[in-house]
């Protein structure tokens, strides 16, 4: 393959940020203020809850499934672990608190996956039940919101690292590399697109395609939860009402980010792009002034624009990997089969 | 002219083709056939695979148009024919797979879309409810009006639409394309007694099939195509099995070999059994099925379309269930895989029949798609190493001549014949010891054929011990050891190398077994002949 090709293909298959470096450009050029290192620190750290859980949703919708509770364990898996240790062992570290919380949120990713597999349930049905559940059981347990949490539990989300850069966003970052790696490295990553690719091939390939989707629902879980740990330290309390809508956005971010909604495509690195692209628009259109309503307006206009160059992505890119081969032939001289 | 006006007598010709041809890029499916359709007539049109018969079908049906040549129907030419013609014209067809609603029920589906309609403009329901009954007890198909199709199983459905198109579009012409592949015993009598019922009615009846004793009891005409060409039509007084399993076959069939496929090696240089299949039972899919498989042998398994050929290598692999049965492996333990991916474990691969749907994952590159079964048997580690992944891909790609850009390439991006052998090349990088090869070489040209049956032939038997399956007896005749012959879901007959003659294997996959064949076929299924006749 020639080196003209490969940038070609490259460009395509990383198509988000193409787009990110347009939209940045654009913004550094006329909004005031947003090409300042305070300001693109601020992007990062407002995109790194949502980021974590674009993750969440991004490896479920890599199987071909989705999950729309992952905005209810947000607030549940810390809401309870707080609520349960506080009553039973007052004064417990925030490591134990913190562990519990990750624990919960993979019981419920792992519920989720069982009922998927197992039972057979319908993903979004069974996601949207669990969603309601969970809201339902932490607007009932957490009147209001709970406050007082400690130091060790909220640093995650208010507390700040090397150069005064929020730790959040170097939780961000590092469960994408994690996961970049898992995804590109490891047999389980290939298995999971495998799956989500072509289920039943994969399992006459010998992939044990039900454990896989099962894993990846718990990790889901386990991302969400640690969503979680990073909005209480943000807000320094667990509202009841923590993540509502997040669901919707994390779908958006890695739709936006060139995953199949139908499974087996899309990448890691993609879904940074998409939640970083949508952390771009948010930031300048508010630095601009423009009316929070139309900001809405313009970040689905953003996703209708991501799934019309999605199919033309896929009709440039067959159609560049066709004369590549034309090429060959030509080269080698022998007949098409 | 005016005649067409007129409603047809018995007898009098319907529809007919006349010296039509189709010409695709590099083959030719029909050449100067010309064949004539007569009302109240059955008429057979029987062919090995890849005859020209589903070419037919879809030109009768006005799906494609003929290259060259003039189609008839009732007395009209047709220059431009299309589906929508042959719906005026009262010609239906009934597909061997069908395709219906899966969440309908079956009166909903039964009158789709012509629903009676009340003046109100309310479907009346009542009335079509009473109107099915009565039909489908006319019919003696016993069933409940409102079960899904979905929990039809796929002989029913078959049945289902012959009924429809009979009864419910009220069609003149009905074309019926291969769909008793499915059917029991009991199906069949039901099927037979549509048929006569219809004839009497003077509708024509296009029968196209591969089961030779249906064909001689139910057609009133058969023609016979091969390679292309309407052969002969040979009349009911005429009807005989030998006569038209030599025509199917063709002349001088002994030698028939296809492909250039180096020699065989001798019988002596097989290794030991790596596969011993043992009383393998699946109620009214296959029964008492056992054979062994030597390392290095080349074992084809022959038989019609729903004789039980996929279901015996999936069961073996573990993904179609079995009533009852052991298998030993080389080691000599009897046991029975409960998924593929034990089976593959243990060195047992099967290749699926259905490439797009059961084999490759369409999303994923050349290079993901071939490794995918070797990364669960050879390579464990949980890292990938990515340059020995690489080179195992280049070394595939050049072996088995797969025509790629790169080997990150999305594999849906191939064309037929290269994903068929990205998917050989998923199966061979296994290192498996005993391969399952379901109909490799379907649906592809004869380029990719030779070059996968080549592989089979000259790389896999190096590795391992092959069971094959082919819809042709040619791709079998030119690379097996030993042929299996299944009928009915029981084994028939086993031929070995010097033993292989066309005719003689043809003839035993429907059912005529030569004197001293070492089993029997169960008696119940042989039909009966009809009215005498």
């Amino acid at each position: 393959m020639n080196k003209g090709v490969w940038l070609q293909l490259t460009l395509l298959d990383n198509l988000i940020w193409v787009l990110f470096a347009f939209f940045f450009i654009i913004m550094s050029i006329y909004v005031p203020n947003f090409l300042s290192v305070n300001n693109i620190t601020n992007i990062f750290y407002h995109s790194s809850i949502l980021g974590v859980l674009v993750l969440a949703q991004g490896l479920v919708l890599l199987t071909g499934n989705l999950d729309l509770s992952v905005e209810s364990t947000l607030c549940f898996a810390p809401g309870i672990a707080i609520l349960v240790t506080n009553a039973l062992v007052p004064g417990i570290s925030p490591i134990i608190q913190i562990a519990l919380a990750l624990f919960i949120g993979m019981v419920v990713g792992w519920l989720n996956g069982f009922l998927i597999t197992r039972l057979k349930m319908n993903a979004l049905l069974e996601s949207l039940s669990m969603m309601t559940i969970l809201r339902g059981l932490v607007l009932f347990l957490v009147p209001f919101a709970i406050t007082g949490l400690p130091q060790g539990f909220t640093v995650f989300g208010n507390g700040r690292w090397l150069f005064n850069i929020p730790v959040a966003i170097f939780v961000m970052l590092g469960l994408y590399l994690i996961f970049a790696f898992i995804m590109g490295a490891t047999r389980f990553g290939r298995f999971l697109i495998a799956s989500g690719g072509n289920p039943r091939a994969s399992f006459i390939a010998g992939v044990k395609v039900n454990k896989i989707i099962i894993t990846a629902f718990v990790l889901s879980g386990l991302l969400a939860a640690i969503a979680g740990i990073l909005a209480a330290g943000r807000q320094g309390s667990i509202s009841n009402a923590m993540g509502t809508g997040l669901a919707i956005q994390s779908l958006s971010g890695a739709i936006l980010g060139g995953i199949a909604l139908s499974g087996g495509r899309g990448t890691v690195f993609g879904m940074l792009g998409g939640t970083l692209l949508l952390g771009l628009i948010d930031n300048s259109l508010t630095l601009a002034g423009v009316n929070v309503y139309l900001l809405n307006v313009a970040k689905g206009s953003l996703i209708l624009i991501a799934l019309v160059l999605d199919s033309a992505k896929t009709i440039a890119r067959a159609s560049l990997l066709y004369r590549e081969k034309l090429r060959i032939l030509e080269k080698t001289g022998s007949a098409i089969r | 002219m005016n005649e067409t006006e007129m409603i047809p007598k018995p007898g009098e010709v319907v529809l007919e083709v006349k010296d039509i041809s189709k010409v695709y890029p590099g083959t030719v499916a029909l050449q100067h056939a010309s064949i004539v359709f007569k009302r109240g007539e059955v008429h057979g049109i029987i062919g090995k695979n890849g005859a020209g018969k589903s070419t037919l079908v879809s030109i009768l049906s006005g799906i494609i148009r003929p290259s060259a040549g003039q189609v008839f129907v009732k007395g009209k030419l047709f220059t431009g024919f299309s589906p929508v013609h042959a719906k005026k014209e009262g010609i239906t067809i009934a597909p061997q797979r069908p395709e219906t609603i899966p969440d309908f029920t079956v009166i909903q589906s039964l009158f789709l879309p012509n629903y009676y309609q009340r003046a109100t403009g309310i479907l009346d329901w009542k009335r079509m409810a009473a109107d099915a009954r009565q039909i489908m007890t006319s019919t003696g198909f016993e069933i409940d009006l409102n079960r899904r199709m979905s929990d039809l199983t796929l002989s029913e459905q078959q049945l289902f639409l012959i009924i429809k198109a009979f009864y419910f579009e009220k069609a003149d012409i009905v074309i019926l394309d291969e769909v008793t592949t499915s059917f029991s015993g009991k199906e069949q009598a039901l099927f037979f007694r549509i048929i006569e019922a219809q004839r009497k009615l003077g509708k024509s009846i296009i029968f196209i099939s591969h089961r030779i004793d249906e064909v001689m009891v139910i057609c009133d005409r058969v023609t016979v195509i091969r390679d292309g060409r309407a052969i002969k039509t040979v009349d009911r007084s005429g009807l005989e099995k030998d006569l038209l399993c030599s025509l199917v076959v063709g002349e001088g069939s002994g030698n028939l070999v296809a492909c250039e496929i180096p020699e065989s090696g001798a019988h002596e240089a097989l290794g030991e059994v790596v596969l011993r299949v043992e009383g393998f039972n699946r109620r009214s899919v296959f029964e008492d099925i056992s054979f062994s498989l030597r390392h290095g042998e080349i074992l084809g398994i022959a038989g019609l379309v729903g004789s039980g050929r996929t279901e015996i290598l999936k069961a073996i692999a573990g993904i179609y269930p079995l009533d009852s049965g052991t298998l030993k492996l080389s080691g000599g333990l009897s046991t029975r895989f409960k998924d593929p991916n034990r089976s593959l474990q243990e060195g047992v691969v099967y290749f699926p029949e259905d490439r797009d749907e059961e084999g490759l994952v369409g999303t994923l590159s050349v290079r993901k798609n071939a490794t995918l079964s070797y990364l669960i048997r050879i390579a464990l580690r949980s890292l990938i190493r990515q340059q020995q992944e690489r080179n195992l891909t280049r070394e595939l790609i050049e072996t088995l001549e797969i025509l790629t850009s790169s080997q990150e390439e999305d594999v849906q991006n191939l064309s037929g014949g290269n994903r068929q052998k990205v998917l050989a090349g998923r199966v061979w990088a296994t290192q498996a010891k005993v391969l399952l090869l379901d109909e490799p070489t379907k649906g592809i040209d004869i380029a990719a054929k030779e070059s996968i049956l080549n592989s089979v032939k000259t790389k896999m038997t190096q590795i391992a011990g092959v069971v094959i399956t082919s819809p042709g007896l040619e791709d079998l005749l030119s690379i097996c050891d030993r042929i299996l012959v299944l009928f009915n879901g029981h084994l028939v007959d086993e031929f070995r190398r010097e033993q292989f003659d066309e005719m003689v294997i043809y003839q035993a996959i429907q059912g005529i077994l030569r004197p001293g064949a070492n089993a029997t076929p169960n008696k119940s299924h042989e039909p009966e002949r009809i009215n005498g006749r």
